[in-house]
């Protein structure tokens, strides 16, 4: 399916519609109210942007520092150049549990996990995969992926989770939300206890101490890297801060940007395994540093997405991603900050999301680290551009256009012939239906036809 | 060259050519407010606690017995998942508890098969956890909790209620002004394997954003200032 029919499907789901409508301003209303609230909101913003470009400037230094302080707690850190790789160290480090056989694993919501297609390749290893986190265990649930970066299952509506949960469980009947959660509890909580492996992502990796930061309020986050007696931590190499204080200042942001909330229920500073003497926890800790990219995209004009906390505010005020979802990009990551990271880190086949934009610029407003995506959206357009991505009618009419601008004569004609072609194919001033490569437009929306008179006509007669 | 190494030298030259990475803005954030009293601090930590649907109680040392007592015969609880005693504000409970009949499971999860999934099993069953707190946080009705010897992760984690006691020292006006006032800060959150912030119950809006209590985690969190 293209992008275009992608979108076309998405508009025409009056679920979907309903689903999306449903969401995206409470999360807005709701995100502007904690702001409102927060005092000096621009300056720890400021902040905030601050220290990821500090981090991103000396990436080199601070990835060495944190692993060097994970490995000196006791974790063991690995570094994966690509997805291959990191799916390779996974498979390792759980047939090292258990050299035959297959394993349950439990997994707490990771969008690198998403990003290395992790659950299938599990899968065709022969191990059981439970995503935990209740949106993602829906739509692992329906063999769907998430349609969101914070709300996964943002997508469907109570009655599609009811009815799913009485296929699956045998549920009675029922559209009571705190009915539904706790056959999900019921289901999961088997799922925490027996697991020999944990996987989860990783919000903010700290340098100075080495430890993992995880922002959840399930709780399912806390079991999976509390319990299984393995915890594989899946993080993007970009994914840093320099120090416990810089944690701090964003984590006043992100919570407030993402669920509207002053905190999540909990935040986690997983620092190395089980120490000696402690009573619970995992007995191995194990760090995936995935690069995947994001080493070369530090040196190119998409650098700045880098800066992204994942959020999802771009998302939740676009207004494309309002009206198509998270699906319809067909990518890991959606929306405005997706149709840069997507192209930046998957290559050229993803730029075309880079167009589904009107470059409007509530993204770059809404942005806990200001990050401005409208400019890399436009640059993901150039390249797309240069790559020889766009098609040869628009090369001609681009051609066409620079021709006709650089006379006066020809502007002067063609701004008559416009006029007198469209006079003919409009219905009381608005055209519905252009023939190819021109219906691409109004096949979406209309155009409004040429003014049959131009102002160069009417201020000639003005003062004749 | 191994993974490590060519990541980074792929950092390294995308760094020597870093011309697109912007200028970091200059931002100071501005100094803490003046701390409020005591009373004030106290007040606040037990209303936005509240408003998460967690509860707070102000108890005299010598009353606290009576209360978890109280709190967990109208939750028939007769088991506890318990830090040890030196890590709790109040000094005997644990042996008042003990002798009013109240059983405390054995909260170490051996490393090995079979007796790891055992022991796990029976953790499985408690539903009630009783923690002390290393800082509690007013701004947002949090509390921050250390693990270590006889301080078990699950003990505010894998039951339906979980239980802090915290004495008024413990008390901060926020994370920040808490990390602050910790001189060794990195080597302290460095020296155990967890450090958690706690913010009311388990909650999840994952379902047309209507919010449910209890999900995976706790479903009652209960503060409990033990005052001198």
């Amino acid at each position: 399916m293209t992008f275009p029919s992608r979108i076309h499907t998405a508009l025409n789901n009056p679920v979907l519609q309903f689903a999306l409508d449903r969401n995206a301003e409470r999360r807005i209303a709701g995100r502007n109210q904690r702001f409102a609230e927060l005092t000096a909101a621009e300056t720890i913003r400021d902040r905030g942007r601050a220290i990821r470009v500090e981090t991103l400037t000396h990436l080199d230094r601070y990835l060495e520092q944190f692993a060097a302080n994970v490995e000196s707690k006791g974790g063991q850190v690995h570094w994966a150049a690509d997805a291959e790789e990191a799916l390779q160290l996974i498979d390792q480090i759980i047939r090292a549990q258990t050299p035959a056989g297959s394993v349950t694993v439990a997994k707490s919501k990771s969008m690198i996990s998403e990003e290395l297609h992790l659950n299938h390749a599990l899968e065709a290893e022969g191990h059981r995969v439970v995503e935990t986190d209740l949106g993602e265990f829906i739509v692992q649930l329906r063999g769907e992926a998430p349609s969101h970066l914070i709300t996964p299952a943002v997508h469907l509506r109570r009655e599609d989770v009811s009815e799913l949960f009485q296929k699956q469980f045998n549920m009675p009947p029922t559209l009571d939300v705190a009915a539904m959660t706790a056959i999900a509890r019921a289901e999961l909580r088997r799922v925490f206890f027996d697991a020999q492996i944990g996987i989860s992502g990783v919000n903010f990796g700290v340098a100075e101490t080495g430890s993992l930061a995880l922002v959840t309020n399930e709780g399912n986050g806390r079991l999976c890297t509390t319990v299984p007696p393995v915890h594989i931590a899946l993080m993007g190499l970009e994914r840093l801060v320099p120090t416990l204080a810089d944690l701090e200042v964003l984590l006043r942001l992100l919570p407030r940007s993402a669920t509207a909330q002053k905190i999540t229920s909990y935040v986690s500073l997983l620092s190395g395994p089980r120490r000696p003497g402690e009573p619970d926890g995992p007995n191995e800790l194990h760090v995936i540093l995935l690069d995947n990219g994001r080493s070369r995209v530090l040196g190119s004009e998409l650098a700045e997405s880098l800066l992204c906390i994942r959020c999802g505010a771009c998302l939740n005020v676009c207004p494309v991603y309002r009206e198509i979802g998270g699906h319809a990009y067909h990518s890991t990551y959606g929306g405005p900050i997706g149709s840069v990271v997507s192209p930046a880190l998957f290559g050229t086949d993803f730029g075309e999301l880079a167009n589904a934009s009107t470059l409007c610029g509530a993204c770059r407003d809404i942005c806990p680290v200001r990050i401005d995506i409208p400019t890399m959206l436009l640059a993901v357009r150039g390249q797309q551009t240069e790559a020889g991505h766009s098609p040869a009618w628009l090369k001609f009419g681009i051609k066409l256009w620079a021709w006709t601008m650089a006379s006066t004569g020809r502007y002067q004609l063609a701004q008559k012939l416009a006029a007198f072609a469209t006079g003919l194919l409009a219905r009381r001033g608005w055209l519905h239906a252009l023939p190819p490569p021109l219906n691409a437009w109004t096949d979406r929306r209309d155009f409004p036809a040429f003014a049959s008179s131009t102002f160069r006509d009417r201020w000639k007669k003005k003062h004749s | 060259m191994s993974s490590r190494a060519s990541i980074l030298a792929s950092i390294h030259r995308s760094l020597a050519t870093a011309r697109h990475l912007p200028l970091a803005p200059t931002a100071t954030l501005p100094p803490a407010p003046a701390t409020p009293d005591q009373a004030t601090l106290i007040d606040q930590f037990a209303t936005e606690l509240t408003k998460l649907s967690g509860a707070c109680y102000i108890e005299a040392t010598t009353n606290v017995s009576a209360l978890i007592l109280k709190l967990l015969r109208e939750r028939q609880a007769t088991t506890l998942l318990a830090w040890s005693a030196e890590h709790l504000p109040s000094q005997g409970l644990l042996d008042d508890l003990q002798k009013a009949g109240i059983v405390f499971q054995n909260a170490d999860v051996p490393a090995n098969e079979p007796e790891r999934s055992q022991r796990l099993a029976e953790i499985e069953q408690v539903t009630v956890g009783l923690t002390g707190a290393d800082a509690a946080l007013a701004d947002n009705g949090t509390l921050a909790l250390f693990s270590g010897v006889g301080r078990p992760r699950l003990a505010s984690l894998s039951v339906r209620t979980h239980l802090a006691l915290f004495t008024p020292h413990q008390l901060y006006a926020s994370w920040a002004a808490w990390w602050a006032s910790e001189p060794s800060l990195a080597q302290r959150v460095g020296a155990v394997s967890n450090l958690t912030f706690i913010t009311g119950p388990s909650r999840t809006a994952d379902i047309e954003m209507t919010l449910t209590v209890g999900v995976h985690g706790p479903k009652e969190v209960i503060a409990i200032v033990v005052m001198d």
